[in-house]
């Protein structure tokens, strides 16, 4: 049918060019490499006609028209720049000037900007209106958007972003005429808004109306046109949301959600707060000299070699007097999946040591310890799913700081598809979206989970089951749902939920369920069983997965499961440290991350891009590394299957080696000769060491 | 107040001018009271309020355009104590580099640009000519290594903040950009010709000094305080350092932490002019007349901190002795110490290790309401003074700015003068030009008040009681 | 040829833009050598009154009564007159003040600031009053031509002086407009 469909002709400023019917002006344009200047229109962003910038002549009619708004038609004449054409822009440039107050020399976007570049463009080199000389309101209540009022020029991208690209919902157009302003949910402060932080909307803006108060005025020091841009994948939370960063004298201007090239309504840009803001936050002091302790308690720089020489005699001395069990090693779970092998192997053939694990909780790994009944390795569905699931179950305390952009796809295929939802937990993340809610008390939550897993065999018992579902059928306790409801206090509204989402459940033909990094880290058995039983009840996603997504707390926490688990065995005697090897990661969101450094170490050393303020006192040695931004490195995605290679955006200080190479040069100090030959091939052998725990084969 | 008559100087006249000057006699002619109003007022203290705090480094430096990075650095130390962080070393070489840049170009300018003609072609030289134009007609070869000098400072701040006026380089927390190896190497091959120039000019207000030693002290000589920023070793600190008030005896009469400088100074407001004057607290107004730039600096240090620069500063001090120490005229000199001071001290920064460095902001949010920062302007003592709201919204802004602390000496000057060359209603022959060179001692930077960039242009009218024009002298 | 005369004028604004002037460094010799520049802030060919001259060149904005008699002043004097500057072109970053009234923001300067002790707003026959409003100068009277920039590069007036020299009445090409 489709290939049937006849491409109209038409005539683009003198040139005649063959296009698909359904494009519309200035698609066609576009395609035809005519460029015709836009503001409220953005690749990303569905398209409103509403500021006129795009205007042409069509057929010589007296009224010009949106060429962004306008189908294509056979035999139309398209005339995109003469006098009037421009004259009319300039004037509507004018008019947006004078409107507001767009005092360039100041805003903090002023040569990132497309209303500028317009003007410049157009040669609006003064207004021939008056200007309206107006206040608007400046709202900074969030320590990341700004927003400016005096800038907006009302072209509603910001609108648009909110709902298209994160899902949000949260700005909209208040009040009306010359008095119109973008506000958030009901003409609330940003801060008291359910705004999630994710930055689509400045992105997106055309102006310094919505700007990123952490980048101000970089761009009065050159041209855009010499920034060097990198499109590579945020590591931050194993989701590998793809990003296009821009750098300028080795410096990190900003970050941006990457937006697909293509003929289709590309959807795309979309980040989080880490990714977007955070990432250009820096709260500690660059480490940029070995560090060592002096015996009065203060640090003084020192080589490399003899940094690394104290470290490893220090750590053999432990070995020595209490066994290599005695030596600790802690990664972050930021590491790339090569310093977690070079780490890996350093500590294990290095001091036999029994214990290394990630600085963030890694109790997560909990639930893969469950193991599914029927013998097949644990795993789980790509988040990407959601984009196909017909009702998602959320367990435990989702938050929004957790993975931020599976919510927002969650609140997107509710708000667009009328999916069910249903989350379980102390905070509903998908308020007011949701279809139900059962607030739970942290902890509860699996309590619950056994309830809905036994309610739901009893339906489906009813109804013709599945016959790979008997044994589960077979297995399960029967609970009785009335003394847990009565148990968690649930009132007659979540009762009636927890009816609904049984009844959801069953029903559904493709459900998914999001299990919390603090669900999947219960101690309790019988719970999580009941969680990948729950899954199981509807057969394997994709003939291999299980209807899970767990959420992680690290950005490569599946790299590091997978490369560090095997060695870090449970049933091993459990010997106190007394020596330790930190490999820290930036973290630059976190002021102080949460270590559990056993106290009174013989002997500390940290790795770390960082003054690691929170290890000062109990460390001996300082190592620095380069920034996670400042290193090639490969990260595994939050599902485990997805292995992305991220490119280095900034080169290191001169001074500083990257880790992998300070590890091989440990290594080498503790008799240890770790050879991976160059860096691309240590990088095929993380690869095949995650790959092979894909596939099941445990060493 | 006596108003038998009122002399009227106006920088041309009651068109542009955003300074000019009445003298009033009283009815034996001899002059009571003469004052320099300042005719501009923009507003700065109001409309600031309810912008972002992390603005304000580059809306306030739009109040001077011959100072702007005093201006911005003033404003982003306030900032960085709003947000309560200490900057990563090299940020603070970068903007002390950036400060040195806008010393040796405003130096400079007032140097070559403004005070040269005076001194090469003359006080009553035909005033066609004194200007910059006339020194590079008589001088092509000194007014071009001046013009070359100035550029030199300008291409400092353009290294670093991509521009030269109104750059954008310090933000709350450190700076935007780290400085290129290159850019670090073009600058270092620029001292030895900068170097050079210097010690033209300082030969060339030291002999002008040793030819005219009976008007340097006799002109606009008097007894004031003096204040500067101070480091450990009381040597000169532009960027940052303790504020010290010193007597004309060289008594320390204070020396605090410049965020405790409401204790110690106050303004007062005249209704005939839209400069305050600001006034050491302790002795009240206006007894507690202070002065600031190069001449309080040098008068409130005990030494120079760099080579060179403590040689002729040394040599000041010698001269200084002789009852000169208040002459007003002595800013000139002072200035070019201080310019040689900034050479030196550039080249130190940039020969710095650290200074190519990458590690250049830290990031915080605001943790305090309030924050004051103080940084010695080429004029001299700057304040800018923030309160913010709990999201970082200005509430309210003080500033003082370098020149206003002078605002006070530079009436007493005119006041001298005009004494000098006014009596029983006579006046003597000079009087314009001398009045116009005691103002522009103190190289006001009157755009962050008014200006007076060029030399005033002259004419004073002489009014009766009754307002009748009595007499007009005219400049030829 | 009788070289043309320019006059240069300062109003409500910085100085950015003669600094920026001065920027051209060396350049600045040959153009004031193909220029007779009158009355300016830069040299001592002041007058009460402004003599005729070809080119009025303007920085600064409207925001008192002499600025005011200024500009009116100038543009009777000259044939051409160029606004110079954002302050000028737009009427700048003393706008800011014009959604407030006159009275708060001189209060606010005089009375409410920290360091000020005996808070009176100055007023006196020796000092002009303020306007309501800062405008650009095209809201006072007709300009010519237009160089708008935070300041403006120094090669964008040497480009507009050479046309004005070569008889065309100036118009920056787009990539010398910047606002910034």
């Amino acid at each position: 049918m489709k290939n049937d469909i006849q491409p109209v002709k038409m005539t683009i400023d003198g040139q005649e060019v063959l296009v698909k019917p359904e494009l519309t002006i200035l698609q066609a344009a576009q395609q035809n490499g005519i460029r015709i200047p836009t503001l409220c229109h953005h690749a990303a962003l569905s398209d409103r006609g509403g500021c006129r910038m795009c205007v042409v002549e069509v057929d010589g009619a007296p009224r010009l028209a949106a060429s962004c708004v306008t189908p294509v038609r056979d035999g139309m004449q398209v005339v995109t720049v003469n006098e009037r054409i421009t004259e009319t822009r300039r004037t509507i440039l004018e008019f947006l000037f004078a409107e507001r107050n767009h005092n360039c020399m100041f805003c903090p976007q002023s040569g990132d900007c497309e209303l500028q570049d317009l003007a410049y463009e157009l040669q609006m080199d003064h207004l021939t209106v008056p200007q309206s000389f107006h206040e608007f309101p400046v709202d900074i209540t969030s320590d990341t958007i700004g927003l400016d009022h005096n800038r907006c020029i009302l072209c509603g991208r910001c609108v648009r972003a909110c709902e298209e690209i994160s899902g949000c919902y949260v700005l909209n157009f208040q009040n009306r005429g010359p008095g119109t302003l973008i506000g958030f949910d009901l003409n609330e402060i940003r801060e008291e808004s359910a705004c999630t932080s994710c930055g689509a909307c400045l992105q997106v803006c055309p102006t310094g109306a919505l700007y990123n108060r952490y980048r101000t005025h970089y761009s009065v020091k050159g041209h855009p046109k010499d920034w060097q841009t990198i499109q590579t994948v945020c590591p931050l939370c194993g989701l590998l949301c793809p990003t296009v960063s821009t750098i300028r004298d080795n410096h990190l201007l900003k970050i941006e959600g990457a937006i697909p090239a293509g003929d289709e309504q590309p959807e795309g840009g979309q980040l989080c707060r880490q990714g977007r803001f955070d990432v250009l936050k820096n709260s500690g002091r660059r480490l940029l000299h070995p560090m060592v302790k002096k015996a009065d308690g203060s640090w003084a720089e020192a080589s490399w070699e003899s940094a690394l020489d104290i470290t490893i005699d220090r750590l053999n001395a432990v070995r020595d007097a209490h066994g290599g069990n005695a030596v600790v090693g802690l990664a972050s779970g930021l590491s790339s999946n090569e310093e977690l092998v070079c780490f890996r192997d350093l500590m294990v053939k290095g001091w036999e040591t029994g214990q290394i694990a990630t600085l963030e909780n890694s109790g997560f790994q909990n639930i893969y310890r469950i193991g599914p009944d029927k013998g097949q390795t644990f795993k789980e569905v790509s988040w990407k799913k959601i984009a196909e699931a017909d009702f998602i179950l959320a367990v435990g305390a989702v938050t929004h700081d957790s993975q931020p952009v599976v919510g927002s796809l969650i609140r997107k295929r509710i708000i667009r598809d009328n999916m069910r939802s249903a989350g379980i937990g102390p905070n509903d993340f998908l308020y007011p979206y949701g279809t139900h809610h059962i607030p739970l008390k942290n902890g509860d939550e699996l309590l619950l989970i056994k309830t809905i897993l036994s309610e739901a065999i009893k339906v489906m018992k009813k109804t013709a089951s599945a016959p790979d579902v008997g044994k589960i059928f077979e297995q399960t306790e029967p609970v009785k749902a009335q003394d847990i409801v009565k148990k968690l206090h649930l009132d007659g509204k979540a009762q009636a939920a927890l009816d609904e989402i049984i009844r959801d459940y069953v029903d559904s033909t493709n459900p998914l369920i999001i299990v919390a990094e603090d669900i999947a880290a219960q101690k309790n058995p019988s719970g999580l069983r009941a969680l990948v039983n729950l899954a199981l009840l509807k057969e394997l996603y994709g003939n291999e997965s299980l209807r899970l997504i767990v959420l992680k707390p690290g950005g490569n926490s599946m790299g590091a499961y997978k490369l560090l688990h095997p060695f870090d065995q449970e049933e091993q005697a459990e010997t106190v440290p007394k020596g330790g090897l930190v490999l820290l990661e930036q973290n630059p969101f976190q002021d102080t991350p949460s270590l559990k450094i056993p106290g009174n170490l013989d002997f500390l050393a940290v790795i770390s891009p960082y003054w690691p303020d929170s290890l000062v006192d109990c460390a001996h040695v300082l190592i620095p590394k380069p920034l996670w931004m400042e290193t090639d490195g490969t990260c595994t995605g939050l599902d485990g299957s997805e292995i992305a290679f991220r490119q280095k955006m900034l080169d290191a200080p001169a001074e500083i080696n990257p880790s992998w190479q300070t590890l091989v040069d440990l290594a080498a100090r503790a008799n240890v000769h770790l050879d991976y030959g160059s860096w691309d091939e240590l990088r095929q052998k993380a690869e095949q060491e995650v790959q092979k725990e894909v596939s099941g084969e445990k060493t | 107040m006596d108003r038998s008559s009122k002399i009227t100087i106006n920088p041309i006249s009651r068109i542009e001018g955003h300074g000019k000057i009445t003298i009033h006699l009283d009815e034996n002619g001899d002059v009571c009271e003469s004052r320099f109003h300042v005719t501009q007022f923009r507003g700065y203290e109001r409309f600031c309020q309810g912008r972002p705090f992390e603005e304000m480094p580059v809306i306030t430096q739009r109040i001077c355009g011959i100072c702007p990075v005093s201006h911005q650095l003033a404003s982003v130390k306030a900032c960085d104590a709003i947000l309560g962080v200490d900057i990563p070393p090299t940020a603070g070489l970068l903007r002390e580099l950036l400060h040195m840049g806008q010393f040796i170009q405003s130096h400079a300018l007032h140097f070559f640009h403004l005070a040269s003609p005076d001194l090469l072609l003359g006080w009553d030289s035909d005033p066609a000519q004194r200007n910059i134009v006339g020194v590079i007609g008589e001088f092509p070869d000194l007014a071009l290594k001046g013009i070359q000098l100035r550029k030199f400072g300008q291409e400092i701040i353009k290294a670093l903040g991509g521009k030269k006026i109104h750059p954008a380089f310090a933000v709350p927390g450190g700076v935007m950009n780290p400085l290129a190896e290159d850019d670090r190497d073009n600058l270092l091959s620029g001292f030895g010709q900068a170097y050079e120039t210097i010690y033209a000019a300082l030969n060339i207000v030291k002999d002008w000094l040793g030819e005219n030693l009976e008007e340097v002290k006799r002109f606009a000589n008097f007894r004031s305080l003096y204040a500067g920023l101070v480091d450990e070793n009381g040597c000169p600190a532009l960027y940052d350092g303790k504020m010290r008030m010193r007597d004309h005896d060289g008594n320390t009469l204070a020396e605090f932490d410049p965020s405790r400088y409401l204790e110690f100074i106050a303004e007062q407001v005249e209704p005939w002019s839209y400069l305050k004057f600001p006034f050491f607290k302790p002795h009240g107004y206006p007894d507690g007349c202070y002065r600031v730039g190069p001449l309080g600096r040098l008068n409130a240090a005990d030494a120079m901190g760099t080579s060179e620069a403590q040689q002729e500063f040394e040599h000041y001090q010698q001269l200084s002795k002789n009852g000169l120490k208040g002459s007003t005229l002595l800013f000139h000199y002072t200035r070019l110490i201080e310019l040689l001071y900034c050479l030196e001290k550039a080249e130190e920064l940039l020969e710095d290790h650290l200074i190519c460095g990458h590690d250049i902001r830290i990031t915080a949010d605001p943790s305090n309401r309030e924050g004051i920062g103080v940084i010695e302007a080429p004029r001299g003592t700057l304040i800018h003074h923030y309160q913010v709201d709990k999201y970082g919204v200005l509430e309210k802004v003080n500033l003082i700015v370098a020149t206003g602390h002078n605002n006070l000496a530079m009436n007493y000057s005119v006041n001298l003068v005009a004494k000098e060359y006014i009596r029983g209603g006579e006046i003597r022959e000079g009087l314009l030009n001398r009045v116009e060179g005691a103002i522009r001692c103190y190289d006001p930077c009157l755009s962050c008040s008014t200006h007076a960039l060029g030399q005033m242009p002259l004419k004073i009218e002489i009014f009766t009681c009754a307002g009748e024009l009595l007499n007009e002298i005219r400049r030829p | 040829m009788k070289k043309p005369k320019l006059a240069t004028v300062w109003c409500e604004a910085c100085a950015g833009c003669h600094m920026s002037f001065l920027d051209l460094d060396e350049a600045l010799v040959d153009i004031l050598a193909q220029v007779e520049l009158t009355v300016s802030p830069l040299t001592d060919f002041k007058d009460y009154a402004f003599p005729q001259v070809d080119v009025g060149i303007v920085e600064g904005g409207v925001g008192n009564e002499e600025n005011r008699e200024v500009i009116e002043h100038l543009r009777q004097q000259c044939r051409f007159l160029i606004a110079w500057g954002d302050c000028a072109v737009f009427g700048g970053i003393h706008t800011l003040r014009n959604w407030l009234s006159k009275d708060e923001v001189l209060r606010c300067g005089y009375v409410e600031t920290a360091s000020t002790v005996n808070g009176i707003i100055p007023a006196h026959e020796d000092i002009p009053q303020l306007l309501d409003k800062v405008l650009p100068v095209n809201a006072v009277v007709a300009v010519d031509g237009y160089i708008p920039g935070c300041p403006p590069a120094p090669e964008a007036l040497a480009y507009c002086l050479k046309e004005l020299l070569a008889g065309r009445l100036p118009v920056l090409p787009a990539d010398m407009i910047h606002f910034d």
